[in-house]
């Protein structure tokens, strides 16, 4: 995926914002997989629900759409997907305050979800996630290296977010 | 591709702005409602304020602040736009830690842009960051980093207010900063502005009321409302005025009202210190409105070396402003301050500038106090400044209306 075409899509999500209620956001991020056969890098780009606060256990909805370049530098929109993140704890102690300005909690999550994957034939998918290094403000989300997995009739393909930026709209 | 992505552009960052429409529109505009009915219905609600004790030094705000978080009991709400150590300023921020470690609650709400202050203070910076380490509650707000480029227009969003509140009693308001520039400096480094200290309950609980749940949305360290008590008792030897206090969030346009119900109130007089008039047209509708009226109307404008503010002289001008500027010889630091007295008896004070910026994308918060007295001694502070400063006249404003100024312009009523 050019730059530009990333900028772009950048620029018509954050311009969306004043839609939102705080609850609800928007994420972008940065990741590749690897099928059985093909691989692709690029963006993705999804929205997020998060009805509750809690300390454990806290649930979140998104949906996504990835899109990026092949091994054979063609454009194409490997898969959109829906699912649930669960929030496993939020805790204050952790050596990672130096992420941000302001207070920081570290709250890993996992994640599952129905996928449709477009790169070969048109098919759904189940969809694993993790995101050990997930970091949150109220307003704002930070995910670094989450890998995540997806089966299909086709096999196992994976792949890693190498980060993942999310903004609750106030 | 390129003007896609201009025309993305542009449209990302309009999305963010916000019409000033309310300035010229009902109640601010109804001719047959008194201020005070239009303020009730802007939903501004009248407080009692002692009249405010006025500090035009930033040296002297700087040592009797650093006194009343000394001296405080309970708890300590410090909130500004710019706030950095320095060496200048350190007394302040020792105490303010030291207030902390002894157990009474502080609470310091400061931008996101303080870290990147481009002014003097720059060369004397040190990053508050280190309150974390500290008691002190501290909250940046709206924080300027790559990753939060995806906030879009909301990090357009800036925190603007002034406000000081010890125990629940006092109460400052203003156009200061917690830095060197503003507190910290001296001579010509310094610059004028002016901070308003006072007592009103009502205020404090509108303040409080407002800034708690804010707080909580903004930052895990949650805070309860119930920690902060306010002393309602008025002070006997101090007489009340009637007051009111303007809390605006974006998007509220409590402020516009404010201002718009204010000018189109004004039967004789209008004293403006805007810091930087970058006025769009509705609130030059709302001036000329005033002036055809027969409101005289005078503005003194700061000398800021950028220019950028001097694409708006002319129709500032031709709309009838008695307009001046401050002498580009005088050695004198930057005036900062923001001030509007409507017919020698409302006076306006805070933190907003009267422009686009203050008005459409900024938290502010400003007080009108219905004082006559109070409003000539005030007065007479604006018209030395006016009789200091010098006449502009329309061919030397006519020359500014240039492509460059323009584009000045337009950065400045988005970037104040």
């Amino acid at each position: 995926m050019s730059m530009k075409k990333l900028v772009l899509v950048l620029l018509l999500l954050s311009s969306l914002n004043f839609l939102f209620a705080r609850s609800f956001g928007y994420f972008v991020a940065q990741d590749g997989e690897k099928t059985s056969s093909n691989a692709y890098g690029g963006a993705s780009f999804g929205l997020v629900l998060q009805p509750f606060q809690r300390s454990f256990l806290n649930p979140s909805l998104f949906v996504s759409l990835s899109m990026g370049t092949d091994m054979q530098s063609r454009f194409l929109l490997p898969a959109a997907t829906m699912g649930v993140t669960i929030d496993l704890f939020r805790t204050m102690n952790h050596p990672f305050m130096f992420i941000a300005h302001n207070k920081i909690a570290y709250d890993p999550s996992v994640s599952v979800g129905m996928q449709l994957r477009f790169d070969d034939s048109t098919r759904p998918a189940l969809y694993f996630g993790a995101s050990p290094f997930k970091f949150s403000q109220p307003d704002f989300w930070y995910e670094f290296c989450s890998p995540f997995g997806t089966y299909s009739n086709k096999g196992w393909s994976w792949g890693v977010a190498i980060f993942r930026f999310t903004f609750l709209c106030l | 591709m390129k003007r896609l992505s201009i025309v993305l552009l542009l449209s990302f960052i309009l999305l963010g702005c916000t019409s000033t429409a309310s300035m010229v529109q009902s109640p601010s505009s109804d001719t047959s409602l008194g201020l005070e009915e239009k303020l009730q219905k802007a939903g501004i609600d009248k407080v009692l304020m002692t009249e405010p004790k006025i500090y035009y030094s930033g040296t002297e705000w700087l040592a009797h602040l650093t006194s009343l978080v000394s001296n405080a009991k309970k708890y300590v709400v410090l909130t500004s736009f710019l706030a950095s150590d320095s060496q200048e300023v350190e007394l302040l921020y020792q105490a303010i830690v030291k207030k902390a470690k002894e157990g009474v609650p502080v609470y310091f709400l400061v931008d996101g842009v303080g870290m990147f202050d481009m002014t003097e203070s720059r060369y004397h910076l040190i990053p508050l960051l280190y309150l974390n380490d500290t008691p002190v509650h501290f909250l940046e707000f709206n924080p300027m980093s790559t990753a939060r480029l995806i906030s879009g227009s909301a990090l357009l969003y800036r925190y603007h207010q002034k406000v000081i509140i010890i125990d629940g009693q006092t109460m400052a308001l203003g156009g200061m900063n917690l830095n060197y520039i503003s507190i910290g400096a001296t001579g010509a480094s310094l610059q004028r502005d002016s901070m308003y200290e006072f007592s009103s309950p009502g205020a404090i609980q509108e303040f409080l009321d407002w800034f708690v749940p804010w707080w909580n949305d903004h930052s895990w360290d949650h805070i309860d409302r119930d920690s902060f008590s306010i002393e309602n008792q008025p002070d006997k030897e101090k007489p009340s005025r009637d007051a009111w206090f303007i809390n605006q969030v974006p998007g509220n346009k409590q402020l516009l009202q404010a201002y718009g119900s204010l000018i189109s109130s004004a039967k004789e007089s209008i004293e403006i210190l805007p810091f930087l008039p970058a006025l769009d047209g509705n609130m030059l509708k709302a001036l000329k409105e005033a002036i055809d009226r027969g409101v005289k109307v005078s503005m003194v404008i700061s000398y800021d070396p950028r220019t950028s503010d001097r694409y708006l002289y002319l129709p500032l001008l031709e709309i009838g402003v008695q307009m001046r500027l401050e002498s580009e010889k005088a050695d004198l630091g930057l005036l900062h301050e923001k001030l509007m007295v409507v017919d020698g008896r409302y006076v306006l004070f805070g933190s907003s500038n009267f422009n686009y910026r203050s008005m459409a994308l900024s938290y502010e918060s400003s007080a009108i106090i219905d004082d006559p007295s109070f409003a000539v001694t005030v007065q007479k502070h604006f018209q030395q400044y006016f009789d200091d400063a010098v006449e502009v006249s329309l061919d030397e404003a006519k020359k500014w209306r240039t492509v460059d100024k323009y584009l000045m312009h337009l950065l400045m009523t988005v970037g104040g």
